[in-house]
């Protein structure tokens, strides 16, 4: 055997090691709490954005009030995102909205935004009359406890705004 | 499996007017190049597919922009309303000038 221990250095570790257990505890929770701090530095949030976006593409957004008659009649999507993201890398992002896909009344484009990422559109989808329904799914980064912003755009040009909240216990950019 | 790979997942058989699902996933690293590499410190340079067209019967149907805050190996799932059986074509663009591509038939009964 190449690589035997001989008995005289086996008592050196073990001696070492029963030191390390005996002085265990204090350093344990020493180690503990730099780990805990250097967790807390990690995620400790820059101030959440809370301001809606005013102008997508030198148009402006309307924000209407959630549950108002106006909101129900626009048929504005849903934004489906889990309350608590483990992992902000992979967050998968749906939008479903029940608003008819026939020729010249559509939905024409979903923006998704969130401003507290290091680059704040995260994506634009462009759908047509011949989707069928206005649907997206897909997964996105998300950096920190933010809103997600997604501005709707119809067919005859005006854009509404919808937003959501997401925890974020671990950064994704 | 190659990096750009493109799997689709649609339904056998559609019939015609039915509004069915498609889904699909893209082998990408999707590199936003903020992030080092923990062994060299260096950073890792962007690479990110940043443009999404998908055709069916050769008319653009969906598109996407895509910035950097899409995960890898993107997902992207939408539905789509059956007119005749006709090829649905992906073509998918990236930040080093790749192209990838992806056709599947549509059964229309």
């Amino acid at each position: 055997m190449g690589n035997s221990v001989s008995r005289r250095d086996f008592v050196k570790k073990t001696a070492a090691a029963a030191a390390l257990i005996l002085a265990g505890p204090t350093v344990g929770v020493l180690d503990a709490e730099n780990v805990f701090a250097a967790v807390k530095k990690k995620t400790s949030t820059a101030p959440i954005i809370k301001s809606n976006i005013k102008e997508v593409e030198g148009k402006n957004v309307i924000w209407l009030a959630e549950n108002s008659l106006e909101y129900k009649k626009m048929m504005l999507p849903k934004i489906h995102l889990p309350l608590i993201a483990q992992n902000g890398g992979l967050v998968p992002l749906t939008i479903d909205s029940k608003h008819p896909m026939k020729k010249g009344n559509y939905v024409k484009a979903f923006h998704v935004y969130d401003f507290n990422n290091p680059e704040s559109k995260i994506a634009t989808f462009n759908l047509t009359h011949e989707n069928g329904k206005a649907y997206i799914s897909t997964r996105i980064k998300i950096q920190q406890d933010s809103y997600v912003q997604v501005v709707t755009e119809f067919s005859d040009g005006k854009m509404y705004g919808g937003k959501k909240y997401i925890k974020v216990t671990v950064g994704g950019c | 499996m190659k990096i750009g790979t493109i799997m689709v997942r649609i339904p056998r058989k559609v019939k015609k007017g039915e509004i069915f699902k498609v889904m699909s996933i893209t082998r990408h690293p999707m590199n936003t190049g903020l992030v080092k590499n923990p062994k060299t410190g260096k950073v890792i340079p962007m690479w990110i597919i940043n443009k999404v067209d998908i055709y069916y019967d050769k008319k653009m149907v969906t598109s996407c922009d895509y910035g950097i805050a899409i995960s890898a190996n993107p997902f992207l799932a939408f539905y789509l309303k059956a007119e005749k059986k006709a090829p649905l074509e992906f073509v998918m663009y990236d930040t080093h000038h790749n192209i990838y591509k992806k056709k599947v038939m549509i059964n229309v009964e």
